[in-house]
């Protein structure tokens, strides 16, 4: 049995999609949040629960030092969801500890599949969902230190993305889908590229970052 | 302390015999109470609750997740639902910790029961 890369990177897009991701980082606890059927706790607040040691809540599922985990609860033909994460990460590694758990419950993984299989597809999803490959096709244009310098930008996340989307074999995402999510990203590339302009003309050195830009912008 | 040796403590603080645990649990004699106690069986999550209620405690305290077991959450964990853990490594658990594990999880699911059953609703309201 061989991991399903193609479904996995079709629903990262199609989640982006149905959600109106239009910029990045994207942040995948508001899109677990609008679940159904979804919960998601830090270790500290199960420990606090359970009045059990947080470390010891971490490390009794599975490897030590767990970063996230799902768990799964089918009863009455309900399926619920129950994601647990250790807050206490820096934020861009709960970012893509929570796209990992999204991955394994917008693919509908529940324990059936064996465990290799389904965390090679869980980061695959992470991967797409971070890093989409229509954003990389729509700045690729602008030559290829440009893309990676706004990806690791916009993204927070390039380096890490980018090698892990190497070991994996391509994708072949419906093309429809590559530009529905192209689409939507574009009035956020066309700033991220106003901005550079902008910079390239102007003292930024009170903009911290392009996201602090926008934030004035739309204010 | 394991398991076997909370079920020891409880049934001697008890004043029961290993035969009168036995006759309590509807094994024939106290052997298989003694291989238990001496951690030579494995006991399955159905025994761990029926060892519970026979010795008046919980689950969760034969378990050892709490050391008392006055209002422990873990004591009304409905044992119908599946569960599954999806998290890197825990098909390597043993056997015993696996289903400690699940029973933890149990125990969460149950515990928000309110906000699973509220959260469904108002989706489907919705």
């Amino acid at each position: 049995m061989e991991p399903n890369y193609t479904r996995a990177a079709s629903l990262a897009l199609i989640t982006l999609n149905t959600n109106h991701i239009t910029a990045t980082p994207v942040s995948p606890l508001p899109i677990l949040k609008r679940i159904p059927g979804v919960l998601v706790l830090s270790f500290e607040s199960v420990a606090g629960e359970l009045g059990m040691d947080r470390r010891c809540v971490m490390d009794m599922f599975g490897e030590k030092n767990q970063d996230a985990f799902t768990s799964v609860s089918i009863a009455d033909g309900k399926t619920r969801y129950l994601v647990t994460y250790n807050q206490h990460l820096p934020s861009n590694l709960v970012q893509r500890a929570l796209a990992r758990e999204l991955g394994h419950i917008i693919l509908g993984h529940d324990g059936s599949l064996p465990e290799d299989i389904r965390n090679d597809e869980a980061r695959c999803f992470a991967h797409h969902l971070l890093v989409p490959r229509p954003l990389i096709h729509s700045l690729q244009a602008s030559g290829l230190r440009i893309t990676v310098e706004a990806l690791g930008s916009i993204t927070g996340c390039y380096d890490y993305c980018l090698s892990c989307m190497r070991k994996q074999p391509p994708v072949h995402v419906d093309p429809m889908l590559n530009r529905a999510v192209r689409d939507q990203f574009m009035p956020y590339i066309h700033n991220y590229f106003e901005f550079q302009r902008y910079a390239s003309h102007h003292d930024t050195s009170a903009i911290a970052d392009f996201g602090s830009y926008m934030e004035g912008y739309e204010e | 302390m394991t398991i076997y040796e909370r079920i020891r403590e409880l049934r001697i603080a008890q004043r029961m015999s290993q035969t009168d645990l036995a006759l309590k649990m509807g094994y024939k004699d106290g052997s298989m109470i003694t291989k238990i106690e001496s951690g030579k069986v494995d006991i399955s999550q159905k025994k761990v609750i029926a060892f519970a209620k026979a010795l008046g405690t919980t689950p969760a305290y034969l378990m050892g997740w709490k050391d008392d077991h006055p209002d422990d959450p873990l004591s009304e964990t409905p044992r119908t639902a599946e569960a599954r853990i999806l998290a890197k490594g825990i098909d390597r658990l043993p056997p015993e910790q696996r289903e400690q594990a699940l029973n933890v999880i149990r125990a969460m699911f149950s515990l928000h029961a309110d906000y699973f059953e509220g959260n469904e609703e108002s989706t489907d309201g919705t």
